[in-house]
């Protein structure tokens, strides 16, 4: 089933022992940059559909599809698909995560 | 006692034919220009009385209301502290952006109510504005915004006029534009041909046309000692044939071909592009050639044209309103001269559309075409070559090392803007949701984000493309 398809009728159920700092850290090694780009370019536009993010993200389809796939399966963002669109969100647990990984970064710098 | 502002409103109001319109158009008047329009709008009356439109002027300087003649004081909306927008149409956006004013959300809530009051009974709101000044052109960028948040229950259809021969207000026009071109593509991409759209049609004028044509009419013989005042003609002769348009489906049969009110409202709200509307009189006695050569004149001379792109059309409409005793209308004839002028625009197979033949007691006919559904005229790129021409000149002239701001880098800018759906009709004013979406063209946000550090999203994710992350084996 493609994310698409996900996104119409499925929503991720929601583990509150899943979004821990522990899973958070382990979200974060395995985070690539095209990901972490992909996760930024979304959450700065609030909401933002496929093309939108292949062309601001300067990445390939391919490589935004597979990026959002994990941050969807993850459990980062939000699918939704009015009118022929695929349109991404943060979830709240994708806006924690960037918390933390901003968070992450200014402890390692200190 | 109603406006009669052109010879067939003349006609229709001693005959008592304003008994109803097509489209009820609840009409918003923003900046000078707009507040002047939007007066006219309010000057139609019905045969009883009643105003055909309800209307609100929006300003920031009170003084560009103090003569309107129409529009009743409390109709007239003024935000108090403010003494006009000085060709900045980022003040506008910023004070109903909760973002940058605290206010905002209570500014938008004020502004819900009184619409909601004003236009409870309405179809289809016309924003009437002046591009190239500050209160017009921001609030038309924020009608834009407020669009994409589901804040207007009905329609919008933008009633827009080109500035000529000022580089601040042309750059601002050319903005203003580059939004709605981009919000047009969007909306199409999202709504089917068949759906009513948010943003329903765009109508430009071109006041260095309209500017020209009364240039010309002042140097005829008639006119030479009379005053002749270009921007009160124009708007006259542009919003009377609005406001004929939105009649005569509303009023005048046919024993031929009817053009419905439901027709106008098709072709309005489902276009959702640059509309235009060619106005012709036709005197008798009647000929086709002159019938062809009327027409053909009216769209590409006439006051709405402004360089459209008729064969980019998805829509067309019309009528002729006729003579009762005229049977020329009613030949096979004159109907292939009419679909002749209408095809050498844009091929009929390329669009939908309907032409009438209402039937009238005057002794002349009155042609009007509409072409809708259109992207935006040459007249754009001819306002940036403008632009760039009298930068060139400017910086000729001074000879000095002045920094030529980077036009075409702002209107990337604006493509490149993030997305947001638009949100299914509410049945309020006032939408679900405040201060969502993309930034307005004139939003000066990003600027301040930036320097309130840690506060802001931007900066959030700004400092996470920072983030080193860890090497993977």
């Amino acid at each position: 089933m493609s994310t698409k398809e996900q996104g119409k009728e499925v929503k991720p159920i929601k583990h509150n022992n899943l979004y821990t700092t522990i899973n958070y850290a382990f979200f974060h090694q395995r985070l690539t940059e095209p990901m972490k780009d992909v996760l930024c370019t979304i959450g700065e536009s609030g909401e933002i559909n496929k093309q939108s993010l292949i062309t601001k993200s300067g990445y390939s389809k391919t490589l935004v599809h597979a990026c959002t796939e994990a941050l969807y399966f993850a459990g980062f963002l939000s699918i939704r698909t009015p009118r022929r669109q695929t349109v991404y969100t943060l979830t709240e647990e994708g806006q924690m995560f960037v918390d933390y990984l901003v968070q992450h970064a200014t402890e390692e710098v200190e | 006692m109603t406006l009669m502002n052109s010879k067939e409103l003349e006609y229709m109001t001693a005959n008592e034919y304003i008994r109803d319109i097509s489209i009820r158009f609840g009409v918003i008047g923003a900046g000078q220009k707009g507040n002047k329009d939007a007066d006219i709008f309010a000057g139609y009356k019905f045969t009883d009385g009643t105003p055909c439109y309800p209307t609100l002027a929006v300003n920031f300087a009170q003084t560009d209301m103090t003569h309107l003649q129409h529009i009743p004081q409390q109709d007239r909306i003024h935000f108090d502290g403010m003494r006009g927008a000085a060709r900045t149409p980022s003040l506008v956006v910023e004070r109903f952006d909760p973002a940058v004013n605290p206010q905002a959300n209570q500014l938008r809530s004020q502004l819900a109510l009184i619409m909601e009051q004003k236009f409870s009974n309405v179809d289809h709101l016309l924003v009437t504005i002046g591009a190239g000044g500050g209160v017009g052109t921001g609030w038309a960028s924020l009608t834009l915004q407020l669009i994409r948040e589901g804040f207007f229950p009905v329609p919008v259809t933008f009633l827009i006029s080109l500035p000529f021969d000022d580089m601040d207000e042309i750059a601002n026009a050319l903005l203003l534009l580059e939004e709605i071109k981009e919000f047009l593509r969007i909306q199409n991409e999202l709504f089917d041909p068949n759906e009513p759209k948010p943003l329903a049609s765009v109508i430009l004028t071109d006041n260095k046309k309209i500017y020209h044509d009364f240039e010309l009419k002042k140097g005829t013989r008639q006119m030479q000692n009379k005053t002749l005042s270009w921007k009160d003609e124009g708007n006259h002769a542009i919003v009377s044939t609005l406001h004929e348009l939105n009649l005569i489906p509303a009023n005048f049969g046919s024993d031929n071909v009817t053009y419905d009110p439901s027709d106008l409202l098709k072709l309005i709200q489902l276009s959702g592009g640059f509309l235009t509307v060619a106005k012709a009189r036709l005197e008798p006695d009647f000929t086709l050639d002159k019938l062809e050569a009327k027409m053909m004149a009216s769209i590409h001379k006439g006051y709405f044209s402004c360089g459209h792109r008729y064969r980019t059309a998805t829509m067309y409409g019309g009528f002729v309103l006729r003579p009762s005793s005229a049977e020329f209308f009613k030949d096979i004839k004159t109907e292939a001269v009419i679909k002749k002028v209408i095809a050498e625009c844009n091929p009929l197979f390329r669009m939908r559309g309907k032409y009438g033949d209402p039937i009238w007691n005057e002794g002349y006919a009155v042609i009007y075409t509409i072409f809708a559904g259109m992207t935006i005229p040459d007249r754009f790129s001819e306002l940036a070559e403008e632009l760039k021409q009298f930068r060139d000149a400017r910086k000729l002239d001074e000879g000095s090392s002045e920094k030529e701001v980077d036009l075409s880098a702002a209107i990337e800018s604006v493509g490149q803007s993030s997305f947001n759906p638009y949100q299914k009709k509410a049945n309020a004013f006032g939408g679900s949701g405040w201060g969502s979406g993309r930034p307005s063209v004139f939003s000066r946000q990003k600027q301040s984000q930036s320097q309130v550090e840690g506060t802001s999203v931007v900066n959030r994710f700004a400092r996470l493309r920072d983030v080193k992350l860890h090497d993977r084996k």
